[in-house]
């Protein structure tokens, strides 16, 4: 069941009412229901997987925690959990991209073998669920939290819905007291709901509005087959359109999952903040998927040493880092090398930061004022637009083609002699995006000055946000991209 | 206790405000090609009208319901609709039944002779927007359209909502269209002479849509209102070389029905036939190779009257 579905829209309301209006102590219990219902919406059977995951880091948690004092058979536990988890994570999203690389690895040499054939579909969200479940069990064993008793409420904390297939991947020790206190929420609270209802109808803007329709240009130019026709800034306007869809699809289902979850009377974390209005790549990954770079940083950079043990080692783990969240985002050899081009920009910053600072002291630059910040922001965006062609590629060799493509060919013209309004978005679709990112823009330097929106909306007369609310939902009902395709060339060609 | 009626009334606010607007916004953004005829039947008075015209785009550019009023008295309604095949306009006659009781339903008999449940989704629009909300409605669309599709034949803004780039000023106008349902058009096309073949010459109609005919026939036999037949003569259906055998196909399926209309008891009138008496002007009388223009269709409308073959049979008469 999409965020952005029919389905879901039905769905949420019956959830929210019920959810209301039911004994408190058995809100939990309704959510648990709900989630599971939610996720076997896509397909029923992988609600056992989601099942089985959750029994064994529950069950790690309480073994954990019984033999605390019993440093040797923590650890057996603890790996036995992870080889389960991260071997159900391998089997449905590894093992073919696995055989893949072998037998192209042995074809080099002549070899020919056979292909397994397992017809293993990805399960939805499994990276997020996997993730959020390892990282209960992990911080048990690090003793930072006691493991949940009640079997109920730790499955609610590894399948709550709003966050359940795309994140932000939350910590036990933020989530998992709040889902064990849903009882003491007050749940009739209007400005609670109002502000997450807001949140919502802001990330159904940023998917539906933005990102569905950057899509449209985008998959024109990355299509496999025709992509090499685009060159020069028609290309690089399709790699710096996939930044804004990436961005506003991603952020758009955390905004909704977050705001739908505020309305149940639960916080969930942020998970974007600004990413693009970012100096640095390391500040970039300061604001882009908090949850998932947190996760990393708590959960394998520092174990691996982080920055303790030296510079080189910091900067072999911070490779290995990125290396492993490309692989994360995909199974595949481009989101490797995405990955891993984001590790060596983080790198190379740590490297030159030095003469960097020389630089701009010779230069007698002041890095303090607007001008350097927004040159500072423009670089880093179009050093992380180039990287996301390699994500949003289908290999590594058509990344590189349109990249070269991109930066070879001088053909300025096209940005004005109507060139871009034949990839699949019209004159009337550009105004529109282009007003949506504008709103977009604004909307993300008050974040960014960290003025709150949702205050300033609550001081408002309810007639002013009651209205905001009409004109938001109506807006996104016409400007938003979903439903079926219509033809209004189909219905002139068929007039009889 | 009090701030959660507040709240309540409220929420009923915003949602008595937010789907009337919705529906409103609905409309405009509607294709209204071909739909306003859905509209316009919808806002008749109940058993008002004593003719019933279904069948497709030769049934509209075929027959004036206009003139049929004005010039002989006859109180008709078209509810052919672009592309209306032999299940829509079973269905269209189940409408026609539960909303207006005719006393005849005539169909235009051109889908007999195509193989298909609907043609595509564009013009599936065309029959179900609009479409009063009716029982026949209901099951039409679980009858014709994919469980999946359903919805958007419920709540037409998901499939219309990008057409806020199209709009002109005719849709935030009320309906301008015929209260009948007639379509007119002055556009014309010089159409070769047809061929017609010899009477004899016959071919079955696909079995599917002979299912659905039975059905038609069997709704206004149990409800007791005339089904009355006729095929419009037309060129060729589309403007392409190689249609002859085509159209050839289409007449020996005509001719077929002959025979089927015979053994049904039902009236029924191949003007393919009639050509010569109807005294059809290729110059003038088509907007192109398959559809009367105005002209023509006021010419093939006097005719049917004043043979007879719009005629209610006197079991028929009250």
């Amino acid at each position: 069941m999409l965020f952005n579905s029919l389905s879901f829209l039905i769905f949420f309301p019956i959830v929210v009412l019920l959810y209301f209006v039911i004994p408190p102590k058995v809100r939990y219990i309704w959510l648990l229901l709900a989630s599971y219902f939610f996720y076997m919406g896509w397909n029923a059977k992988y609600a056992l997987l989601l099942l089985f995951s959750t029994v064994v880091t529950y069950g790690a948690g309480l073994l954990l925690y019984k033999w605390r004092e019993k440093p040797g058979r923590k650890k057996t536990v603890v790996a036995v959990g992870l080889v389960v988890n991260f071997g159900i994570l391998f089997l449905f999203k590894y093992l073919d991209f696995v055989i893949d690389t072998i037998q192209s690895l042995v074809a080099k040499v002549g070899i020919t073998i056979a292909e397994p054939s397992f017809n293993l579909l990805l399960p939805v969200g499994i990276s997020f669920y996997i993730f959020q479940a390892v990282g209960y069990m992990v911080d048990i064993y690090r003793e930072k939290l006691a493991p949940e008793k009640n079997f109920l409420k730790y499955a609610l904390f590894v399948s709550y819905f709003p966050q359940l297939v795309a994140g932000p991947i939350e910590r036990s020790t933020r989530l998992l007291p709040q889902l064990k206190n849903l009882d003491k929420i007050k749940v009739w609270n209007l400005e609670r709901i109002r502000s997450g209802a807001l949140v919502m109808l802001y990330g159904y803007f940023l998917k539906m509005v933005i990102a569905d329709r950057a899509a449209l240009l985008v998959d024109t130019v990355f299509h496999a087959n025709y992509y090499s026709q685009y060159v020069g800034f028609t290309a690089l306007v399709g790699a710096i359109l996939f930044s804004v869809q990436i961005y506003c699809d991603f952020a758009g289902y955390t905004y909704i999952a977050i705001g739908a979850s505020k309305i149940l009377g639960v916080e969930l974390m942020n998970n974007f903040n600004t990413p693009y209005l970012a100096t640095s790549v390391k500040d970039f990954w300061d604001r882009w998927h908090i949850s998932l770079t947190s996760w990393f940083r708590d959960y394998l950079y520092f174990p691996l040493g982080g920055s303790r043990k030296g510079k080189l080692r910091k900067y072999v783990n911070i490779m290995i880092v990125f290396s492993v969240s490309g692989l994360w985002h995909g199974a595949a050899w481009h989101y490797v090398v995405w990955g891993m081009l984001h590790g060596g920009l983080r790198v190379a910053e740590e490297i030159t930061e030095k003469l960097r600072t020389k630089v701009t002291n010779l230069l007698q630059i002041n890095t303090a004022v607007l001008s350097y910040k927004a040159f500072r922001v423009c670089v880093t965006f179009f050093l992380v637009t180039i990287a996301w062609v390699f994500f949003r590629a289908e290999s590594i060799g058509q990344a590189l083609d349109l990249i070269k493509n991109m930066l070879t060919v001088w053909n300025p013209w096209v940005l004005f002699d109507d060139s871009l309004l034949c990839l699949g978005l019209d004159g009337k679709d550009w105004n529109v995006l282009l007003f949506a990112l504008l709103v977009m823009f604004v909307t993300e330097c008050f974040q960014y000055k960290k003025v709150s929106l949702s205050g300033k909306f609550a001081e408002q007369n309810l007639i002013f946000q009651w209205g905001f609310f009409l004109v938001g939902i109506l807006f996104i009902m016409v400007f938003g991209i979903y439903g079926p395709a219509y033809s209004a060339a189909q219905f002139i060609y068929f007039q009889f | 206790m009090r701030k959660k009626c507040y709240i309540i009334i409220l929420f009923l606010l915003f949602w008595a405000v937010l789907i009337p607007a919705v529906l409103r916004i609905s409309y405009v953004l509607r294709e209204k090609e071909g739909t306003n005829i859905q509209d316009n039947f919808k806002q008749l008075e109940r058993d008002s009208v004593d003719v019933v015209f279904i069948g497709s785009s030769h049934q509209f550019c075929t027959i004036n319901p206009d003139l049929l009023y004005e010039e002989y008295g006859i109180n008709s309604f078209m509810l052919a609709t672009s592309a209306q095949t032999i299940p829509m306009s079973y269905y269209a006659a189940m409408e026609a039944i539960e909303l207006q009781h005719p006393k005849a339903i005539v169909l235009e008999a051109l889908y007999c002779t195509n193989d298909f449940r609907t043609v595509t989704p564009e013009m599936s629009h065309t029959f179900f927007d609009g479409m009063p909300r009716c029982e026949a409605g209901k099951l039409a669309i679980e009858d014709l359209i994919e469980p999946e599709e359903q919805i958007y034949y419920y709540l037409n803004l998901g499939r219309y909502h990008t057409r806020w780039k199209d709009l002109t000023e005719k849709d935030f106008m009320s309906n301008l269209d015929s209260p009948r349902g007639g379509f007119y058009s002055e556009e014309t096309k010089y159409n070769w002479q047809i061929p017609v073949i010899s009477k004899d010459e016959k071919e079955p109609m696909p079995e599917e849509m002979l299912k659905y005919l039975d059905m038609l026939v069997e709704l206004c036999k149990e409800n007791k209102v005339e089904l009355i037949m006729y095929v419009a003569p037309f060129n060729s259906l589309y403007d392409e070389e190689n249609t002859r055998e085509d159209l050839f196909r289409r007449q020996r399926i005509f001719n077929w029905l002959e025979d089927y209309t015979e053994e049904k008891g039902l009236r029924y009138y191949n003007l393919f036939y009639e050509i010569p008496e109807m005294n059809l002007d290729g110059m003038t009388d088509y907007k192109d190779s398959q559809h009367f223009n105005c002209y023509g269709q006021a010419k093939v409308t006097r005719y049917m009257v004043e043979k007879g073959y719009l005629s209610i049979s006197e079991e028929n008469q009250e």
